[in-house]
């Protein structure tokens, strides 16, 4: 169920789950509680507000939550025009070599601190009261170097990278 | 093109991209160029050499740690001196490490314009400007000047959707020569058994398992790789898309632990996102826009069940 409302989070959610999602979040304080803690989430990520810093941000919320329920509809999904070219990756495949990368991350246990805080809070629903968050902030840093060191290494594959790429490689370290 | 430009000119900008395309591929040379990003400043030596039609490149940059990328007609290769890492790559020796753009201008006509612009001294040198710019919202556009003389590129910038400039290279110094010596083209970083390599192997496509829904036009699927990382035993599988100028990586990470997501990346042009997809963490990176990364990171499904949803 908690997933379910983290689909309707992101208006993922089919019409049909919908109607007996909402009932079962309308009978169930723990699920309200839920709602509103992805809510918060949601609108963390979204604009970058300081979510941990307002200890009262879940009373407030799940307070909107009871008095306006009318929150729980999910927001209808925008279909851009470039939509309709789905993206299938079968039919990509023909174009495609599987590559494997055999390497250890190269930062993998860098404890490079942050250029700036983004707000940031546990994606596992069931852990995230038990998240150490300076930890998980450090281990996200470090998978997300990884990440750009790998993307800026394989960038030239993909079209006018040339110097860029590799520039942006050699300035990592001073982030 | 048929399009009238700010210097005046009709068309041209398409001819002039493919001199450079060629003139880069056939003069040897050596530079100063620095890199410039946010607030931040690196600058390389660059020398490229032409010898019986094989090109030999190197670009060396010229403060700690000093990381250096040696191309010859095999293979790309990085040294990374501060992790004593080398990685290289057999699938893009063909392309310059300098300035790449695509052969195939005219099919990037859909999703650009190209433009030329007004001239300009860069590196004391009369250079022509070309403009490249996005025809939608999905993409960054580029500034190229061009060197009117040797067709070689002087300065490349990065645009976003706001119209700034947020990465350039720009050429300081630059000369042409006869021919370089051989040793320029060498690495000079010395590698001994404790340094880790890294390669790309190439296998056959059997384990495709995401669909993306979201990809703006333009986007093709160009490599997808596993990378195992011995940390954790932990595997991540890698997808490279490119619309044939700008790439974008998107990373499925089988997390064991607890992970954060809404981790805003923006490091000059690079723009990333990141969700949660049943236990696995989405991360999409790239040179575009904010929406784009986005837009692709919500659209991917996991093949096998037809939608990440139960």
């Amino acid at each position: 169920m908690n997933e379910k409302l983290s689909r309707l989070q992101d208006s993922e959610v089919e019409e049909a789950e919908l109607a007996p999602l909402l009932d079962a979040c309308r009978d169930g304080a723990e699920l309200k509680s839920t709602w509103a803690r992805y809510h918060a989430i949601g609108h963390v990520i979204r604009n970058g507000a300081a979510g941990r810093s307002d200890p009262d941000l879940w009373r407030r919320v799940s307070l909107a939550i009871e008095k306006e329920p009318v929150l729980l509809v999910p927001r209808a999904k925008p279909r851009a025009p470039w939509r309709e070219h789905a993206f299938n990756f079968a039919l990509a495949a023909s174009l495609a070599a599987v590559g494997l990368i055999v390497g250890r991350s190269l930062l993998a246990n860098s404890e490079q601190v942050l250029s700036s805080s983004p707000q940031t809070l546990a994606a596992n629903p069931a852990a995230s009261g038990k998240l150490d968050h300076s930890r998980g902030m450090a281990s996200a840093q470090a998978r997300f170097d990884d990440y750009l060191l790998v993307h800026n290494e394989s960038a030239q594959l993909a079209g006018s990278g040339g110097l860029l790429p590799y520039a942006r490689l050699a300035s990592m370290r001073n982030r | 093109m048929g399009m009238v430009t700010g210097s005046g000119v009709a068309g041209g900008a398409h001819e002039l991209l493919a001199e450079m395309r060629h003139a880069m591929g056939r003069l040897n040379y050596q530079g100063s160029v620095v890199y410039l990003k946010d607030k931040q400043i690196e600058s390389f030596q660059v020398f490229h050499s032409v010898s019986d039609g094989v090109e030999r490149e190197r670009m060396l940059a010229t403060n700690t740690p000093m990381r250096e990328v040696v191309r010859n007609a095999q293979k790309v290769t990085c040294y990374f001196p501060d992790t004593h890492t080398v990685a290289t790559d057999t699938r893009s020796s063909r392309r310059s490490i300098l300035l790449d753009v695509p052969e195939e201008l005219e099919k990037l006509g859909k999703l650009y314009d190209f433009t030329l612009g007004d001239r300009e001294v860069i590196a004391q040198k009369s250079a022509q400007l070309v403009r490249i710019d996005p025809k939608d919202g999905y993409r960054y556009g580029r500034r190229l000047w061009i060197d009117e003389s040797s067709k070689l590129p002087l300065k490349m910038e990065l645009i976003d959707e706001n119209n700034q400039s947020v990465e350039q290279v720009v050429f300081t110094a630059i000369s042409l020569e006869a021919q370089l010596p051989p040793s320029l083209l060498e690495p000079s970083t010395r590698i001994d058994a404790s340094w880790q390599v890294k390669e790309h192997e190439a296998l056959t496509a059997d384990s495709l398992q995401w669909t993306l829904e979201g990809v703006p036009d333009g986007f093709r699927m160009m490599s997808y790789s596993r990378l195992r990382r011995s940390t954790d035993g932990g595997t991540i599988d890698h997808i490279l898309l490119s619309d044939g100028l700008a790439s974008v990586s998107v990373y499925v990470d089988d997390v064991k632990d607890d992970f954060i997501v809404g981790f805003p990346g923006k490091i000059g042009a690079i723009n990333s996102f990141n969700r949660r997809l049943d236990n696995q963490l989405i991360t999409v990176i790239g040179e575009v826009p904010d929406k784009t990364v986005r837009a692709i990171a919500n659209g991917i499904r996991q093949q096998s069940s037809g939608n990440s949803s139960p």
